[in-house]
């Protein structure tokens, strides 16, 4: 029986399932670059072929992935809107191993959004 | 005793309950959807309409003409974005709130231009969900 821990909860979940049983969220990895829903045990991107764990990406023949690098988000970040989104998407510089979480959370997506909460 | 509210049968363009404001939830996870049904339905909601793809989001929209629109980004089929800015260019007037775990740059950044109302991350506080709801709605009738 092969499980896969939450990435929030950190509850193990039966591999085939999508979303988590302690906390509903969404166990699928998905991938930073192209948003594609990966298998909970894919080490590397079903739909653009990039790296979804540190581990892979060290045995990749690809370049370091974007997450990886927080000077590559803000990079990529730079010009794209008048938002700040160099802070908004300011990158974990945690690499444990797992799928690693960009800072963004609910506080942020609120003042882009203009939302009151 | 009051009634909860029903979905209405397809095909129908007919409110549950004219009294409430209503939504439709587009998700591909039956679990979330349920999830976010009763979190509308707690915030006074009438849920109209359902679905697990956003392919046919334009006319169920048309259809049903909800107040609210909760739509989910990774899907089988259309994008979640995508959809959005669809519906959005042809129903200017349409308040969507995207229900994503997605946090890309692009995907955000896209929702944000295309008019999205809100953008709830999952997984969600049901409480703050709600009071989401219904800044949502309050936005839509004060613009």
């Amino acid at each position: 029986m092969t499980t896969v821990p939450c990435g929030a909860c950190r509850r193990a979940n039966l591999i085939e399932r999508r979303y988590c049983g302690g906390c509903g969220g969404n166990l699928a990895p998905i991938c930073r670059g192209c948003g594609f829903a990966n298998q909970g045990d894919d080490r590397f991107c079903g739909g653009c072929g990039d790296p979804l764990t540190v581990e892979a990406s060290t045995r990749s023949a690809h370049p370091a992935p974007a997450w990886s690098s927080t000077a590559a988000v803000v990079e990529q970040s730079a010009g794209a809107s008048d938002l700040d989104l160099n802070e908004l998407f300011r990158a974990s510089s945690e690499t444990t191993g797992e799928l690693p979480r960009i800072g963004i959370n609910q506080a942020d997506l609120d003042r882009m959004f203009g939302a009151s909460s | 005793m009051t009634q909860a509210p029903t979905l209405s049968p397809p095909g129908s363009d007919r409110r549950t309950d004219d009294r409430l404001p209503t939504a439709c939830v587009i998700d591909d996870s039956a679990i979330m959807r349920a999830q976010i049904k009763r979190v509308l339905l707690g915030a006074g909601f009438s849920v109209v309409a359902e679905s697990a793809t956003a392919d046919d989001l334009l006319a169920t929209y048309e259809r049903h003409r909800p107040d609210l629109v909760t739509l989910d980004i990774v899907m089988p089929g259309r994008d979640g974005a995508a959809a959005a800015a669809e519906l959005l260019s042809h129903h200017p007037e349409a308040t969507i709130v995207m229900c994503s775990s997605v946090t890309t740059r692009d995907k955000i950044v896209a929702c944000q231009k295309a008019g999205v109302s809100h953008y709830l991350l999952k997984p969600f506080d049901p409480a703050r969900a709600a009071t989401m709801f219904r800044c949502a709605l309050e936005k839509r009738t004060t613009r």
